[in-house]
């Protein structure tokens, strides 16, 4: 179990993280995203050890990060955006150097690597030297890395950056696999990978969490629901109709040369006039082609969302 | 720490450096064990090591630059900072390699009076107290290059700055004589000292009211020795400079002097530049 409380960091200036605060359950695969800059990184590395908050908690399986430094990171596997690799060592050597770091003994490192090898496609290259190995293959022993030791929680930092499609479809069935019984939490800037394989999302933009949740529940907290898609053939323009319609906040108009038109109209949030919408059309003369609410994805979500702390910030777009 | 131990020296005779420092050492002994022994035929071989201590300037720095500097340049300090190990283990792993690195030429080079007392009278008392006093000013120099070496993200940059930190003891005693000697100079030398130290003191913990606090207090406290005890004051610029002068002290053992304060200065040195690398990693992750 992974526990962070109101963790503040800053370099200089810059505010990187402000107030981060989530927690990830055993069994729970907790996406990370946000746009780059967002503090991703670096509420991982705080999570890790590697750097210290200015102020806040992580503890690791109840272990105080700060506290109990040693004992936390026992139960913690970390894989940083670059993994952080000895280009001299084979990839045995290598393993089998971050299982004495972890603390693995040493009667056992070899039966213990040989599985993380085999699950994460690494047997036949255990004896190449690091330094040659393709960006891929370099990413795929970082995540070796951080299952060596066999922590209960694991932290992977864009685990799937430069790796070929084939790789990053093995990679994700390694993380949902690992997600059965581990505490994984996983950055990157690909909101669609993180949708495959995640239980939950928490959005960071400008080193704030402004969203953590399923990403059912993000779909459907967000505006889905509040804008419908009308289109019409129409023999004049019913902008005005639509917009006398109660509960209607807002009316855009296409047009197009076949003389239909399509219509986005923005409601009050928990409000359904599509019938009062349709009723005005009808009687406005218009034949209704199509009257719909506009689907919301993922990425709709996560702008929307992003765009309000900017707008929150005061930032010019 | 054993982990980090075996692979700093796995690292350090995988690569080129190992050797290098190797075969400085016993190229520079085995020189100085040719002219002096074997050409001129003196039986004291502590000359050897006494003579052969600049081969520190060079050797030293070259072992201790990639040390911590080259881990943050690569970001495997991730790595071992993340890991279950203490700052301090990582610290000792790497520097008890460099130690070890450094113990293998003298070693060998110990071997070399044993042989030639087989060939006629060598002091070997004396020899093996320089030679024991010799690796111990080398522990002092790693200690010193490994400091730097956390400091630096590059590694020519920590071998360039630990060049002339140990320059400077070099020549400690020869800069600490040409200075004034005058109980005012004493004043304004350590006047200056302390406004560095009290600068240091306020980049470290960017404190701006604990670095004037110090200050009054230092300047202050030396203000009133100056005022009404200056006794004190004089020839205390030398005696700081004396003590800095790592490599001046090696002197005695040559003289047939077992001089165990120096012995225990060089340990304290040791010890208090590993803790001193200790900190300033730690200041790194934690500032």
């Amino acid at each position: 179990m992974i526990e962070v409380s109101g963790l503040y960091k800053a370099y200089g200036l810059n505010q990187a993280v402000r107030g981060v605060s989530f927690q990830a359950q055993k069994g729970e695969i907790v996406g990370l995203i946000g746009r780059n800059g967002a503090g991703k990184s670096t509420t991982m590395n705080m999570i890790a050890g590697y750097i210290s908050s200015d102020e806040g908690n992580v503890w690791i399986n109840d272990h105080d990060i700060l506290k109990e430094p040693l004992e936390a990171k026992r139960h913690l596997g970390y894989m940083p955006e670059v993994p952080p690799l000895y280009s001299e060592m084979t990839v045995f050597k290598y393993l089998e150097f971050v299982c004495k770091l972890m603390g693995v003994e040493k009667g056992r490192i070899e039966s213990h690597l040989k599985g993380i090898l085999d699950e994460v496609g690494l047997e036949h290259m255990k004896n190449r030297l690091i330094g040659n190995l393709s960006k891929g293959y370099r990413q795929r022993v970082g995540i070796a890395k951080a299952l060596c030791g066999d922590p209960e929680n694991i932290i992977l930092d864009e685990p799937t950056s430069g790796l070929d499609p084939q790789q990053i479809v093995e990679i994700r069935k390694v993380i949902q696999a690992l997600g059965k019984e581990h505490t994984v939490i996983i950055s990157s800037h690909i909101l669609k990978e993180l949708a495959d394989i995640c239980t939950r999302l928490i959005i960071i933009d400008r080193g704030r969490v402004v969203a953590d949740d399923t990403i059912e529940h993000l779909i459907s907290r967000s505006d889905a629901g509040r804008v419908l898609e009308l289109n019409v053939k129409e023999p004049v323009d019913i902008t005005k109709v639509l917009r006398a319609v109660e509960d209607v906040t807002d009316v855009t108009r296409q047009s197009f040369i076949t003389g239909n038109a399509n219509y986005r109209i923005t409601q009050k949030p928990g409000t359904n006039r599509s019938e009062a919408v349709s009723r005005a059309a009808a009687a406005a003369g218009a034949t209704i082609l199509l009257l719909r609410p506009v689907e919301y994805s993922l990425e709709d979500v996560f702008f929307d969302l992003t765009q309000r702390t900017s707008l929150e910030a005061g930032e010019v777009r | 720490m054993a982990g980090i131990y075996k692979k700093e020296m796995r690292s350090y005779f995988r690569g080129l450096m190992g050797w290098v420092f190797l075969a400085l050492i016993l190229l520079t002994f085995g020189i100085y064990t040719s002219v002096l022994c074997l050409s001129k035929g003196f039986a004291d071989f502590s000359l050897v090591p006494y003579n052969a201590q600049f081969v520190f300037l060079i050797a030293i720095p070259l072992l201790t630059m990639r040390s911590l500097a080259e881990e943050r340049r690569q970001h495997t300090d991730q790595l071992l900072y993340s890991s279950s190990l203490s700052s301090a283990e990582i610290v000792i792993g790497k520097y008890l390699s460099c130690v070890t690195i450094l113990a293998l030429p003298l070693v060998i080079s110990c071997l070399y009076p044993l042989v030639l007392s087989g060939h006629g009278r060598v002091v070997l008392e004396t020899t093996f107290s320089t030679m024991l006093a010799f690796f111990l000013l080398g522990c002092v120099l790693t200690a010193i290059g490994l400091f730097f070496s956390a400091l630096s993200t590059n590694q020519f940059v920590s071998a360039a700055i630990s060049f002339c930190a140990l320059l400077f003891c070099y020549f400690a005693n020869d800069l600490g004589s040409l200075l004034s000697t005058s109980i005012a100079a004493a004043f304004y030398f350590f006047s200056v000292l302390a406004i560095a130290a009290v600068a240091l003191l306020r980049v470290m913990t960017k404190n701006w009211l604990a670095a004037g606090v110090a200050l009054l207090i230092l300047e202050g406290g030396l203000l009133l020795i100056y005022l009404f005890v200056p006794t004190i004051l004089d020839g205390s610029v030398a005696a700081a400079f004396g003590s800095i002068a790592v490599f001046a002290k090696l002197e005695t053992f040559s003289n047939g002097i077992l001089n165990i304060t120096v012995l225990l200065q060089y340990v304290s040195l040791a010890w208090l530049f590993v803790f001193f690398t200790i900190q300033a990693v730690e200041k790194r992750r934690w500032s």
